[in-house]
């Protein structure tokens, strides 16, 4: 009889044993798995904010290539509202003027555009 | 009696242990592995700015120039542009009467080329096809410097947050 109880103290002994390391390994995925999720959550909250990001630029982006085509149809309108042959023949003087303005405007737009571009890193 | 005791000691471990000894190996530990993503994007230098001149036009047509007499200076001081005079008091005394446009384009085209008549011509309507490709250009580079923009907007690093999404492992 007292052989049965040292077997099963030995016994009781040896299962909490094992029991306690399984219950260290539980712990420890547990908190593995905590930071894996605090992780997920970080990783989730940062990609969340770069679509935000991607959102607002592409807004911007569309919101400013409408300027720019309003912009050209603007200029473009002056065609349509003048008879330029007309106005030519009648006052050459005037056209010749606004014409070289014209083209002198274009151009320093253009570099003036570019400029803003090439400065942007800086 | 051994073998009642054996089947108690058996049926104990199991009662005690919870069926856990039956996967002798235990649970399995987790292993979590974060890679890092971080996107490291160089941003390339853009190009240097346009450098453009523009060119000159000239609108020509036999319309006469308008020659204005010179001003007088008259006895309160002021100065007066008189409605008739001759063509030695005008503005431009070497502009024959019913010079025209083209007569100065001519005239200039010669000064600038050894007294050759020589230019390169357009229409009034090619002039207009130019200004509008030319719109259409200045159209095309401005919305392409915008997805450039766009392009570093997002893909520049902001404070700590980076270009993509990063993880980084807590140990």
């Amino acid at each position: 009889m007292q052989q049965f109880f040292i077997a099963i103290i030995l016994m009781l002994g040896i299962s909490t044993y094992i029991l306690y390391g399984q219950n260290q390994t539980f712990k420890a995925n547990q908190i593995k798995l905590e930071a894996a999720v605090e992780e997920q959550k970080q990783a989730m909250e940062i990609m969340k904010e770069q679509y935000e990001k991607q959102g607002k630029a592409l807004m911007n982006m569309s919101r400013q290539n409408a300027q720019i085509e309003e912009e050209k149809a603007k200029y473009l309108a002056i065609f349509s509202r003048h008879n330029l042959d007309a106005l030519a023949i009648k006052k050459p003087g005037l056209m010749e003027l606004r014409f070289n303005k014209a083209s002198e405007a274009v151009m320093e737009g253009l570099e003036d555009d570019t400029e803003k571009l090439s400065t942007l890193n800086q | 009696m051994i073998q009642k005791n054996l089947v108690l000691l058996i049926s104990s471990i199991f009662l005690f242990t919870g069926c856990s000894t039956l996967g002798l190996l235990g649970p399995k530990r987790i292993e979590t592995i974060s890679k890092p993503v971080q996107i490291d994007i160089m941003q390339p230098d853009l190009p240097r700015p346009v450098e453009l001149t523009a060119p000159k036009w000239y609108v020509v047509s036999e319309a006469r120039i308008a020659n204005p007499c010179k001003k007088i200076v008259q006895e309160d001081g002021t100065e007066k542009r008189p409605k008739v005079c001759d063509l030695s008091e005008t503005e431009n005394p070497d502009w024959p009467e019913g010079y025209t446009y083209l007569d100065r384009f001519l005239d200039e085209m010669k000064k600038q080329n050894n007294g050759e008549v020589v230019f390169v011509a357009t229409s009034v309507g090619d002039y207009k096809v130019m200004a509008e490709d030319m719109q259409e250009l200045k159209r095309y580079l401005k919305q392409l410097g915008e997805v450039v923009v766009y392009y570093r907007n997002v893909t520049m690093p902001n404070g700590d947050k980076g270009a993509g999404v990063a993880i980084k492992k807590n140990d």
